[in-house]
């Protein structure tokens, strides 16, 4: 299925868990917030929160910055 | 007040330095952590970017900075409606643990002037909902008292664009916001040099906040620790009350017994 993933369009197997998904992506959750469609994701909600198709995901960290 | 008591109080915290730093344009890590050393600063802001995979492998600069006890101070740059602000403010709470954000929304790209209706839009929202907003403004001392009134903890007008060095081109107006709002003011922005910082906090801003003229000052530990000597002079000449100023001269040394003036016939 397709997600647009950081503005390009990604292919997911199926539809996962933000938690899945990130585990799939090997990122530790440390550090980093995900948006799915304009909505900020707890981490809590990591793993009951199910990615599905035309989903739009912002994953974002701290960069260097004024 | 003794210059050793003189804290900057800010979201209820109190803060022995009053120059922040901000994290981007140096050649290395191990410059940043030179000149952040040298200027004394807490406070460092960074940028909520996403995430270029598979490069995730480094130790992260949220947690370089934890290590060493500074507090990141996340901005919303790059945003230009209040909806790209406030999602990026709820992403870097969520990312980096506070609540603490510098608002910034921009209207245009060349001087990266703020769209000030966005961003007193998005103040106004972020402030509903808890966070500790320090706003970046322009030098227009109505929007900045609006800024105040809707409850961000500091106000961060600019004393020249982004990046420009050109020190503080409006000191009239940054004079009369300080007479005018009682929260926290803190240059942000456009300062080239220590002695635009000094003038800052001459003028009664509470602090300062200085990027691009020490990470691209051809020694920027040395410009961070002249940065840090420039504010608490600024400071300490501004708590001390300075002379007013005068159009013409009045001699210092004393008229009477000056030699040569003899009475006359």
């Amino acid at each position: 299925m397709q997600v647009q993933f950081n503005g390009k369009l990604c292919c997911l197997t199926c539809a996962m868990s933000v938690a899945d998904f990130m585990a799939q992506m090997a990122i530790e959750p440390e550090g980093v917030a995900i948006a799915i469609n304009s909505y900020v994701i707890a981490k809590a909600a990591w793993p009951t929160t199910v990615i599905a198709a035309g989903d739009q995901i912002e994953l974002v960290y701290a960069v260097h910055g004024g | 007040m003794p210059i050793g008591e003189d804290y900057l109080e800010l979201a209820g915290q109190r803060l022995a330095a009053r120059l922040l730093l901000g994290s981007a344009g140096y050649s290395d890590l191990t410059t940043l952590f030179e000149a952040i050393d040298a200027s004394g600063a807490l406070i460092v802001t960074a940028s909520i970017r996403r995430i270029a995979l598979p490069n995730r492998t480094k130790e992260s600069l949220w947690q370089q900075l934890k290590s060493k006890n500074l507090q990141i101070l996340p901005n919303t740059a790059g945003c230009y409606t209040a909806s790209e602000a406030v999602l990026t403010a709820k992403l870097a709470r969520e990312a980096l643990e506070t609540n603490w954000i510098k608002l910034e929304v921009i209207g245009e790209e060349q001087a990266l002037f703020p769209d000030v209706e966005e961003l007193l839009k998005a103040a106004r929202q972020l402030v509903h909902e808890g966070f500790v907003v320090l706003a970046y403004c322009n030098d227009d001392p109505i929007t900045c008292r609006k800024l105040a009134d809707l409850g961000c903890a500091a106000v961060m007008p600019l004393g020249a664009p982004i990046g420009s060095g050109l020190g503080l081109l409006n000191p009239y107006n940054l004079e009369f916001m300080r007479q005018t709002i009682a929260i926290p003011l803190i240059l942000d922005a456009g300062i080239g040099t220590a002695s635009d910082a000094a003038l800052a906090m001459e003028l009664g801003f509470d602090a300062v906040l200085v990027n691009t003229a020490i990470a691209q000052a051809e020694n920027p530990p040395q410009m961070a620790l002249a940065m840090k000597y420039a504010v608490q002079a600024g400071r300490l000449a501004y708590l001390s009350g300075r002379i007013p100023k005068k159009r013409y001269a009045r001699a210092s040394s004393p008229r009477e017994g000056r030699i040569g003036q003899n009475d006359q016939g």
